[in-house]
């Protein structure tokens, strides 16, 4: 017999990483009785089961933990819940009238749900979408895939690493390496200062005196079977290689940290509409995507600087998606939000007004002694404000009482220069 | 394997597109056949690298009577051949731009010559309107097109491995990782192929080696040609470009072989071509800087401005072989050995998969039989394939069912592509043994990830199907080991691995 | 004596302010400037003196499952940072039999440093 299931739910979470993990168990917690977690892998905790460094937790839990240890507490949560997660899951479709599809070990599983949370998470940059030049031999990874391959399946992908980008999984997985014997021969960074966290920079680059090299790319790569070298060279402000500076150097294995995007391919399927600036869907202040009852929380979003805020942001985003699955819609004319000076992006794009909302964003450049203010009605200071982090900005209910028009979120102060 | 004893009829050498297609043809007749292929996998040479236009005979600057037939002729063959051998192939047509009056000349021009050629279904379209309603996003500039309805898409490595798979049901033997060493030719003109696999007797050889052609026809004193080639840059763009073309639009073939070009490809993403340029070796198939960022990505945006350069997963480039020598002047060089004929060199080229069933049928119907060799039709010939079940590609009735027979389909691998488990054992199962195998087989790693997730878990199955260490899974074979060490391998205390 | 300097990069908030440490041979600290605030002289010092990190690495898993050859661990607290190496090299040579506990300790008092190993996952049999 063909095993085509169907079955209703009242919220069906989609990936059981450390948002959408959060989410169920928020929406447990709250209440919710028909709660569906579905994971394509076999485990659960999305990419943080192979981040086995410290630096989780701190914010969510109280106490710093490694990417394990976070998933072993929400698990336990979840046990004190009752939350069952269907791994092994795979959804492949997913339409406006909230109907998905997923592949199973057994089955095709139709689910009907009232709310729908997406948790895909984000997925990294790869060799192809920076059009990196050159030979295309094995030994070319991004850095989240040579960390699966050391930390999970127990493989190295090599002894002499050139790493390129600064982002946090390239800077933790220059110590992973240095650590299992490997050595490091550069770091090579596009702009002119480090796209990850400082804390990374010190403790994974500094403290290993790993050479780094900043406004600087690759312009070659060498090797028909294996990668046996790189060459880079220094660029200027239109990203262009200066004439002369470029050098090679040897290496058996190239490491790519040039960013992580949203993964969004359900979304756009479900005719969800992204934001061109973040790469995930535009949500208001609900957390609600451009279809009703079709929320979004954590990375699928935009990508977060720390696991906590991706379970905290997750978590919100359930409730609402209980509120609406128990018959609540949120509706209310939404104002804008927009990205104004120095800020790459904001979340939420929308919001009616009606509720306190955190604004979420990040800036394009680091700048000291600046002032972030969204339209006119709220201000903050801060000392420093650089790319890496993401800033959250409270803002309390009565400010926008009165909300008439759409509102711009910059940032204003002294924007660094480098030589 | 000792072959000393056996005598083959014919050994090809070579499994891209003009060996495999040679050897399916074959083994419509009773024959004994072999294909030696020096690489880990059929395809893995100058055919992956080229784009999946099935031309119909528009010429180009230097185009002969051999290549014009073997195009408007295998423009014709190929969509039946694709579907006896479940290959996709879609016609969808193609549109030479001009962008100004001078252009329009030329089209005009091209369009004559075509029709002189034989080539049917064209016309020249100087309606703006009716442009811009077949093509809704080129260029404004674009004053009139060039329009041939039977240009057409297919695979590359899809029609290769479907040959293969179909010749090999057929009865033809193929051995990878066989390498050609020496050419031996005895009195009775028997040919001793040696590899470092053994020894192959034969009595007829088809040397169909790609870039390699030239070394191989040395062996046995051929050096009436040599085998340079075009290095072509291409970029594939994000299966969400989908639709921006529909057809091939490309530019006027000005200087360039084959002319800068957007297409639709079968699998739903686009691709963008060709910086072509000579290079430093032979194969060389490295992309460069400039001719990403300073050809490809202007010529793509004058054509269609919509298509930004963010939209590339994956820039590469193939080699494009040709003969040159005397008297071969860079076209199709499909000719016997004349001292001794029994040795045919079959080198295509640009275009050569476009013409590959015609030239097959030429090399195996009209040349081997005038150098001597008796074909009887084999009565059992079964003409089809089946390609491995796509999960994305079918029902979700039809993916129950699968998953009913083998839960394996129920495990979705590559998320970017939509492949399972299942389909990716299938595929060793029909002889992958590398990375690439399984992305040419099932697509996993094709798609806009480029196998960031699924890479470790494609290698984690390799691994465990054909019972070696994960260390030793290559991506291409010998040499290109994807993850050498096991972790702890370089720290004091443990074993060090290979290497 | 020959005075040395070392910038520290502090980690205490995000102005990360490039503090400038003093010292002697012996690491006796004579002046920290260029620091914003008090928790940053006293970070600084602390670098100076008693540099210490977390380790986190796997050790293997003596077990027939080859699904998962490796086991996370991480140091119960910061351990010098002088001893990373040598910790690492020690911990290659350790297995562990399955089942493992969250944050049962795995190798106690590592290298006489004070701090244990311990699992930062569990695995069942």
């Amino acid at each position: 017999m063909k095993k085509l299931l169907k079955k209703s739910v009242d919220i069906a979470i989609i990936g059981a990483g450390p948002g959408g993990l959060g989410a169920a168990i928020k929406a447990r917690e709250a209440g919710a009785k028909d709660v569906v977690l579905i994971e394509r892998s076999e485990e659960i905790g999305g990419v943080l089961p192979q981040c086995i460094h410290n630096g989780f937790g701190l914010h969510y839990f109280k106490e710093e933990l490694t990417g394990p240890g976070y998933i072993h507490n929400l698990a336990k949560k979840a046990e004190k819940v009752g939350l069952d997660v269907m791994t092994h899951t795979m959804v492949i479709g997913l339409n406006k009238e909230k109907v998905l599809t997923a592949a199973t070990k057994n089955s095709i599983m139709e689910i009907h749900a009232k709310s729908i949370i997406l948790g895909m998470g984000c997925r990294e940059r790869a060799r192809g979408s920076i059009r990196l030049p050159g030979d295309r031999p094995a030994g070319v990874f991004t850095a989240g895939t040579a960390q699966r391959l050391i930390n999970i399946e127990g493989n190295l992908p090599g002894r002499k690493v050139v790493i390129l980008g600064s982002g946090d999984i390239g800077m933790i997985m220059a110590r992973r390496l240095k650590l299992e014997g490997a050595e490091i021969v550069c770091l090579l960074e596009m702009m002119p200062f480090i796209g990850g966290l400082i804390r990374n920079e010190v403790q994974c680059l500094r403290d290993f005196n790993i050479p780094v090299y900043t406004s600087h790319t690759i312009t070659d790569i060498i090797g028909r079977e294996r990668v046996e070298g790189i060459k880079f060279a220094k660029i200027d402000k239109d990203r262009k290689p200066i004439p002369g500076s470029e050098r090679k150097v040897e290496c058996d294995t190239l490491l790519l940290s040039v960013g992580l995007i949203p993964e969004n391919e359900l979304s756009i399927m479900a005719g969800v509409e992204i934001n061109p600036l973040t790469g995930g869907p535009l949500v208001d202040e609900n957390w609600q995507t451009s279809v009703p009852g079709i929320f979004a929380g954590g990375n699928v979003v935009h990508v977060h600087d720390l696991a906590d805020y991706v379970t905290e942001s997750s978590e919100q985003a359930a409730l609402k998606a209980l509120q609406y699955a128990e018959g609540n819609v949120f509706e209310g004319k939404r104002k804008k939000v927009i990205a104004g000076h120095n800020v790459r992006y904001v979340v939420p794009n929308g919001i009616t007004g009606n509720n306190p909302v955190d604004i979420y964003l990040r800036v394009s450049w680091p700048a000291k002694n600046v002032v972030i203010s969204v339209g006119e009605i709220y201000k903050k200071k801060f000392d420093y404000v650089r790319p890496s982090e993401q800033i959250r900005l409270s803002i309390p209910g009565e400010k926008l009482k009165k909300l008439d028009k759409d509102l711009v979120v910059s940032c204003e102060g002294e924007e660094e220069i480098f030589n | 394997m000792e072959n000393t004893e056996c005598i083959y009829d014919v050994i090809i050498i070579g499994a891209g597109i003009a060996g495999a297609s040679v050897a399916r043809e074959l083994s419509k007749y009773e024959l004994k056949v072999a294909l030696l292929e020096k690489e880990a996998d059929v395809c893995f040479g100058a055919t992956k690298g080229t784009h999946s236009i099935v031309h119909c005979g528009i010429p180009g600057n230097r185009h002969t009577p051999l290549r014009n037939r073997g195009e408007i002729i295998g423009n014709l063959m190929m969509e039946q051949l694709c579907s006896e051998l479940d290959v996709p192939f879609q016609r969808i047509g193609k549109m030479v731009v001009a962008f100004n009056e001078k252009e329009l000349g030329e089209l005009k021009k091209v369009e004559e010559k075509s029709r002189r050629n034989g080539v049917i279904d064209l016309e020249t379209i100087t309606d703006q309107a009716r442009i811009k309603r077949m093509e809704p996003n080129i260029s404004d500039d674009v004053i009139a097109v060039l329009y041939t309805k039977n240009t057409a898409v297919s695979s590359p490595w899809g029609l290769v491995i479907g040959l293969c798979e179909n010749a090999v049901a057929n009865g033809v033997e193929l051995f990878v990782n066989t390498c050609v060493q020496k050419i031996t030719v005895d009195k009775e003109q028997h040919f001793t192929v040696q590899t470092n696999k053994g020894c192959f007797k034969t009595n007829y050889v088809v040397n169909a080696a790609g870039i390699y052609a030239d070394n191989v026809a040395g062996l046995i004193g051929d050096d009436s040609f040599i085998i340079s080639g075009t290095r072509q840059q291409r970029m594939i763009m994000d299966k969400k470009c989908k639709g921006i073309v529909e057809h091939l639009v490309r530019y006027l073939d000005k200087g360039s072989p084959t002319g800068d070009f957007i297409c639709p490809t079968v699998y739903d993403d686009l691709i963008v071509g060709s910086k072509v340029e000579e290079t430093e070796y032979k194969g060389d198939v490295a992309t460069t800087r400039e001719g990403l960022e300073e050809w490809l990505v202007p010529h793509c945006l004058r054509l269609v401005p919509i298509l930004g350069p963010s939209n590339c997963i994956k820039p590469f480039a193939g080699f494009i072989p040709k003969a040159m020598g005397e008297n071969a002047t860079g076209d199709y060089w499909i000719k016997p050995f004349p001292k001794h004929p029994r040795f045919i060199n079959m080198v295509l080229g640009s275009s050569g998969f476009s013409a590959s069933p015609a030239m097959a049928e030429y090399v195996a119907l009209e040349i081997l039989p005038y150098v001597g060799l008796k074909l009887r039709e084999k009565k059992d010939f079964n003409p089809i394939r089946k390609d491995i079940p796509h999960i994305n590609e079918i029902s979700n009735k039809k993916i129950a069912e699968l998953i009913n027979k083998d839960p394996r389909y129920g495990r979705v691998i590559c998320r970017c592509e939509t492949v399972s488990e299942g389909e990716i054992v299938e595929a060793i199962k029909r002889g992958a043994t590398t990375r690439d195998g399984i992305k040419f087989r099932t697509r996993a790693g094709m798609g806009r990830c480029q196998g960031g997730f699924c890479g470790p878990r494609v290698l984690k199955i390799l691994s465990r199907e054909l019972n070696k260490p994960l260390s030793e899974i290559t991506r291409k074979g010998e040499g290109s080991i994807e993850a050498p060490y096991k972790t702890k391998d370089l720290l004091n205390g443990t074993k060090e691995s290979r290497q | 004596m020959n005075a040395k300097k070392k910038v520290v990069i502090c980690l205490q908030c995000p102005k990360a302010c490039a503090v400038e440490v003093i010292f002697d041979e012996a690491g006796s600290i004579s002046e920290v400037r260029n620091n914003q605030c008090n928790r940053g002289e006293s970070y600084a010092r602390g670098e100076i003196i008693n540099p210490a990190r977390m380790l986190t690495t796997t050790i293997q898993i003596d077990s027939k499952d080859e699904e998962h050859p490796l086991l996370p661990v991480q140091t119960n607290k910061p351990i010098k940072k002088e001893l990373l190496f040598d910790c690492m090299n020690e911990l290659s040579k350790v297995q562990v039999k399955p089942p493992v506990k969250y944050f049962d300790i795995i190798v106690k008092d590592i290298l006489g440093s004070g701090v244990d190993i311990v699992s930062s996952s569990e695995v069942i049999l």
